[in-house]
């Protein structure tokens, strides 16, 4: 079993990043490994509740979210320091994720197979 | 009188923050789709952008707003309304 950790540090909407990373996690998730998720920077705007895409014709990535845990994913984590740039708080996100300091960060990183960025 | 229209985050780009060096008193900012994080406290509370938005020269697109969960500090419109703003302002400058 490899340890791979999916980086987010894209915000949801204005390029395909956000669907493509979900994707490709669901996918993952099928061959038995041991997967972290991380949101950070801009990646953390993927995780806000509150979404109605409709207008600009796209899904919500909030809505698709709550899957991950179905998928047996639940190592999911956020930068905390995106968080607090962005004047977000842990009640506004659709999923639990676990805040981390940029020194949990780079021990998280240190400790994987694989990193796949989006 | 020039309308600016701003299409990403200022989290990652320099797009703002460039726009805002160069951008005239009388102009007009729109911010859509990315660029709309730009209306949320964070950004909008603070200098020359707060400035503008308190003189009522900064708007941000309804649907983008609605999509990524924003709330505006700024003025918000509609995409008909976007239109008519393009057509009163020139030149238009775009910056992504």
């Amino acid at each position: 079993m490899k340890k791979i950790l999916f980086v987010n540090r894209q915000a949801p909407f204005g390029r395909s990043y956000a669907k493509e990373s979900l994707d490709a996690l669901l996918a993952a998730s099928a061959y038995d490994q041991d997967i972290s998720v991380l949101f950070s920077g801009d990646g953390v705007f993927q995780l806000i509740k509150k979404q109605q895409a409709k207008g600009i014709e796209q899904k919500n990535i909030a809505a698709t979210l709550p899957a991950l845990e179905m998928y047996d994913i639940t190592k999911i984590y956020v930068q905390a320091s995106a968080l607090s740039e962005r004047d977000l708080k842990l009640g506004q996100l659709a999923i639990d994720a676990k805040p981390l300091s940029e020194t949990e960060i780079s021990a998280l990183t240190q400790n994987q197979d694989s990193i796949l960025s989006f | 009188m020039a309308l600016h229209i701003i299409n990403r985050s200022p989290f990652q780009h320099s797009a703002l923050r460039e726009c805002l060096e160069v951008i005239s008193a009388a102009d007009v900012l729109v911010l859509i789709e990315d660029g709309v994080y730009a209306a949320s406290k964070p950004t909008a509370t603070k200098g020359k952008l707060a400035h503008i938005i308190r003189s009522g020269r900064a708007y941000a697109l309804q649907e983008d707003l609605l999509a990524r969960g924003i709330e505006p500090q700024t003025l918000v419109i509609n995409m008909d309304e976007f239109v008519t703003l393009c057509t009163e302002h020139n030149p238009i400058q775009s910056w992504f």
